[in-house]
């Protein structure tokens, strides 16, 4: 699997993406570009299916962050789920997981809300 | 110091050479080092070459990325090659991914987060206008 695949699981708010593959710096762009749809869409809660996603770069976290910085000046937030230990080392590595909510499933992550 | 195994790869300055280097990198460490390890080798090659492709100023396709890979007993080393202007990662200062992260930055976490599992070791090549950048991994940090 080598390229990002977005697909909207759940419409309202909350959102919930699926996300499948990997994002990187080429990638990551259209994460953002679909987290603006649906946030211009009225969503200000979001989740993040990571369940099928491979790897993610720093572009990749770059986006998450800045969006959810965002959110929280709306009262919203991104929280994350099912993530591979691979995809959490490296938000690990940059200190992300300190600072966004992850849950092992989707349905914990929208209990969340 | 004995090599175990080499490759080199040859990539366009291009975002979208990015999927090959990873399938390359997975290729050749996929038996050699713990699952953690091979990602977090990805990650960093993948972060590397990044920033040379966005902020190199390589003008030319021409201008390939030249990735070496190879296997000693204890270590991987990976070189990277390119034509890109001057930049030596080992003395980059910018604030620490905590600050950035806290002002909702979008980018310039992936530095800091290489030097926690790799060394590197950067040299100008003058006379050929290159960068070369070492990055050792010991095989038995699983961090």
């Amino acid at each position: 699997m080598d390229k990002l695949t977005i697909s909207q699981t759940k419409v309202g708010n909350p959102a919930v993406l699926k996300l499948t593959g990997e994002i990187d710096a080429k990638t990551a762009p259209d994460l953002k570009l679909q987290m603006e749809l649906i946030i211009g869409n009225g969503s200000t809660n979001i989740v993040l299916d990571m369940a099928n996603l491979s790897y993610i770069s720093s572009a990749g976290i770059g986006v998450l962050n800045a969006t959810l910085k965002f959110l929280k000046e709306k009262s919203g937030e991104i929280v994350l789920s099912g993530l591979s230990k691979e995809v959490k080392d490296t938000m690990d590595l940059m200190y992300f997981t300190k600072k966004i909510k992850i849950f092992p499933t989707v349905e914990a992550a929208l209990s969340s809300f | 110091m004995k090599v175990v195994k080499e490759n080199i790869i040859f990539l366009d300055p291009t975002l979208g050479s990015l999927v090959l280097l990873r399938s390359e990198i997975r290729k050749f460490v996929s038996e050699l080092v713990s699952k953690q390890l091979q990602n977090r080798i990805i990650f960093s090659l993948d972060e590397i070459v990044t920033n040379v492709i966005e902020h190199g100023g390589i003008l030319s396709l021409d201008q390939k990325i030249e990735i070496r890979i190879l296997e000693y007993t204890d270590y991987l080393c990976f070189t990277v090659i390119d034509f890109g202007k001057p930049f030596d990662p080992t003395k980059y200062t910018g604030a620490d991914s905590k600050q950035k992260l806290a002002s909702g930055a979008d980018g310039g976490f992936g530095l800091n987060a290489i030097k926690k599992v790799a060394s590197l070791h950067y040299t100008r090549l003058v006379a050929e206008n290159k960068n070369k950048l070492d990055l050792h991994f010991r095989k038995d940090n699983h961090g």
